[in-house]
């Protein structure tokens, strides 16, 4: 909870530096959306609208668990729609150092199988999001990005700082991005729109934040748009119910516990 | 002594009553006082399968299979699910034989299945749960090449032309999870006498191979395969733990249990005047370790077996007979994220069984190797999928191609081909005329 005081303090603080000096050094404005504030236990229902370039349209709907911990991010995803995916349980362990684990629940077989960690460039469960956007949560991990930018920009009627990044030759391969041009929102230290370019410097993905809200001090972007500008397709991502959870039972984000399937919501 | 053992079965037949009446009861009665289950699942399936050597239509199931869970109260949850089959075909929905009295199917006619597919309650608090119920115990970390995953019964009347595999049987039974530190204890028993079911003779993927049959004509048993009498529940039950914990990003666990085999023995049988041929599962032990772990964009796989009283037929003086002999498995895998999307599952397991006076009517040796080649397309829409089989040490496989279509959240549309290629009496060869191209189309709501 301290922490989480800090970090908003300083978010406060940033915001307020920012309205009074206009530009901002790239690299500051990086490392503080990396320590934006979070919420160490966070449950919700995640829904993903599923659109082709011809209108045709799919649904998913998952529980989500999440848990920022000292040393280790845990994601459990349970899938309560369509049907043919109902009780679908993924989890991840994304270790801040070491490898990642990951397992897969699939209700057809009864078991709980260790999967490979994907790589943060691979597509998650047929939508534009890659496992590396769930990972990143909008932040930009500093070691994987070379940044420029910070200059104050002017987005419908709101003052807003640029961000560009380019990836380093390390994170281009494993991200599948060369590089990103994001609009930061100075009080949230969201990006209201990033646009990223593919490995080879062609334009890919436009990502628009469409609802911000503070949740027990932190901010989620509870409703999102992920464009493929290649392919026309489009992912829409809305987060609902969302709680914080200071008290979150772990167990349920170990891999024993994933044939459990979704946790109630009350 | 007679009467105690009497007095024991039918002590024993009012308490699995009672457990299934209990369960029923709490099910039936959440659902009355309106407390709605949070899931209902139903999927209802059609397959229809071609033979390439006959062109015969030899594949048409119907299958429909609804399923409710509930919540029921702080850390107990229900789990109810039906399977109900119909097929006009000659590939068959399999023995009931080898089902015990308690798990015989509600509707048994050769064309048409009704049967209770899984029926649970389980409480959790903490790390620890137990679970009552007909279920399954899924342990070992192989895909479809079962080394020390021997503990639960499965069907086989498509021989291994499943998408599921194993695709498992469940049983009555009670287990329990509880974590110890480090360590998970898992403990199961299954009061259940079940065996694995089979194709029924002249079916389509009726065992035909000399390894299986040892020679014998199975005929005369009016198209139905025999298997020993399932309802001894108590000595014929299945018991046994599973003790693992991780290591790094790995977890290693070794388990033990004892129960009846996976691999039926043939026993001749002489009523009168004509022998019968009868399929029996004498019980075994089983002591095996399994291991799995991450590496980066792998995961690595091993298990090991003994079975040290493998029941197997035995040629003594031309004649069929039965013995114990120790039974070694082994199996390596690996799955790959390799580049380009394609995920990549290939195994390779071992089955050996010992040296003895006898002749075994199989061979000492089997190995088996796996590979399972996959990649989705258009926001995984359509998944291709190619899965080989093959025994190298027979030089006999099968091959399965297929493409899978999501038509939409609902329906899917899947076409492939099950190819089986090599000698007649060869596990796999044996279905080489019995090849077939198959499209499946699955609803859910």
């Amino acid at each position: 909870m301290k922490r989480l005081i800090t970090l908003t303090c300083l978010a406060v603080l940033f915001a307020v530096t920012i309205a009074a000096n206009a530009d901002v050094e790239p690299a500051l404005l990086a490392s503080n959306i990396a320590d934006r504030p979070t919420n160490l236990g966070r449950t919700g229902e995640m829904h993903f609208t599923l659109r082709n370039a011809n209108g045709k349209q799919r649904v998913r709907a998952a529980v989500l668990q999440h848990a920022d911990l000292a040393d280790m991010t845990k994601l459990a995803i349970h899938f309560t729609a369509p049907a043919a995916i109902r009780d679908t349980g993924f989890l991840s362990h994304d270790a801040d150092s070491g490898p990642d684990q990951s397992w897969l629940y699939l209700p057809a077989t009864d078991r709980v199988r260790r999967v490979p960690a994907s790589d943060r460039g691979d597509y998650f469960m047929g939508t534009d999001l890659t496992y590396g956007d769930l990972q990143d949560n909008f932040k930009f991990q500093l070691e994987d990005w070379v940044f420029t930018g910070g200059t104050e920009q002017q987005h419908k009627n709101e003052l807003l700082l640029s961000l560009q990044g380019i990836a380093t030759d390390a994170a281009r391969r494993s991200l599948g991005y060369r590089s990103f041009t994001a609009l930061i929102d100075p009080l949230t230290l969201f990006p209201v729109q990033l646009n990223y370019t593919d490995e080879d410097g062609e334009p890919l993905k436009r990502v628009q934040i469409l609802k911000q809200e503070q949740i027990d001090g932190a901010w989620i972007a509870t409703r999102f748009a992920v464009e493929n500008l290649q392919t026309g397709h489009q992912t829409i991502i809305e987060l609902r119910n969302v709680r914080t959870d200071s008290d979150m039972d772990l167990t349920r984000l170990e891999a024993d516990a994933l044939d459990l399937g979704a946790p109630d919501l009350g | 002594m007679r009467l105690t053992l009497g007095k024991f079965r039918a002590g024993w037949l009012l308490v699995r009553k009672a457990a299934l009446a209990a369960i029923v009861w709490s099910l039936t009665s959440a659902a009355i006082a309106g407390l709605a289950p949070y899931s209902i699942t139903t999927e209802l399936g059609y397959d229809l399968g071609m033979e390439t050597h006959s062109q015969d239509v030899s594949l048409s199931r119907l299958t429909l299979q609804p399923q409710a869970k509930w919540r029921l109260g702080k850390g107990w949850r229900g789990e109810l699910s039906l399977r109900m089959e119909w097929a006009d075909d000659d590939t068959g929905l399999g023995t009931t034989s080898n089902y015990s009295s308690i798990s015989q199917p509600w509707v048994k006619a050769r064309r048409a299945r009704l049967e209770l597919d899984k029926a649970k309650l389980s409480w959790r608090g903490g790390r620890n749960r137990i679970t009552i119920g007909k279920q399954v115990a899924a342990w070992g970390v192989l895909d479809g090449i079962r080394i020390t995953d021997r503990f639960d019964p499965v069907r086989r009347r498509d021989f291994i032309f499943t998408d599921t595999r194993p695709e498992r049987i469940a049983r009555w039974g009670l287990q329990t999870q509880t974590q110890l530190n480090d360590w998970r204890l898992d403990t199961a028993i299954a009061l259940d006498p079940t065996v694995s079911q089979q194709a029924n003779i002249g079916d389509r993927f009726a065992l035909q191979a000399v390894r299986y049959t040892h020679g014998l004509s199975l005929e005369g048993t009016n198209g139905y395969l025999e298997t020993d009498t399932r309802n001894r529940n108590v000595q014929d039950a299945t018991v046994g733990f599973r003790l693992g914990r991780n290591l790094g990003t790995g977890r290693f666990s070794l388990m033990a249990f004892n129960g009846p085999t996976t691999d039926p023995v043939l026993a001749l049988e002489r009523t009168g005047t004509t022998p019968r041929v009868k399929l029996q599962y004498p019980k075994r032990s089983l002591i095996g370790i399994s291991w799995d772990r991450t590496l980066g964009s792998m995961v690595l796989r091993a298990e090991t077996a003994y079975i040290p009283d493998q029941p197997i037929n035995v040629i003594v003086n031309s004649q069929l007979t039965q013995t114990r002999r120790g039974r070694w498995l082994g199996g390596l895998g690996v799955d790959w994220n390799a580049p380009l999307g394609i995920f990549i599952n290939a195994q390779l397991g071992a089955d050996h069984i010992t040296s003895g006076q006898a002749d075994l009517a199989r061979p000492q040796t089997d190995v088996i190797a796996t590979l399972r080649v996959q990649r989705h397309f258009r926001q995984a829409g359509w998944k291709l999928q190619c899965e080989w089989i093959g025994s190298l040490s027979d030089g006999d496989s099968v091959a399965r191609p297929m493409v899978i279509r999501e038509l939409n959240d609902s329906l899917t549309f899947t076409l492939g081909a099950d190819l089986a290629f090599g000698a007649r009496n060869g596990q796999f060869g044996q279905f080489h005329e019995r090849s077939r191209g198959w499209a499946r189309i699955k609803v859910s709501w």
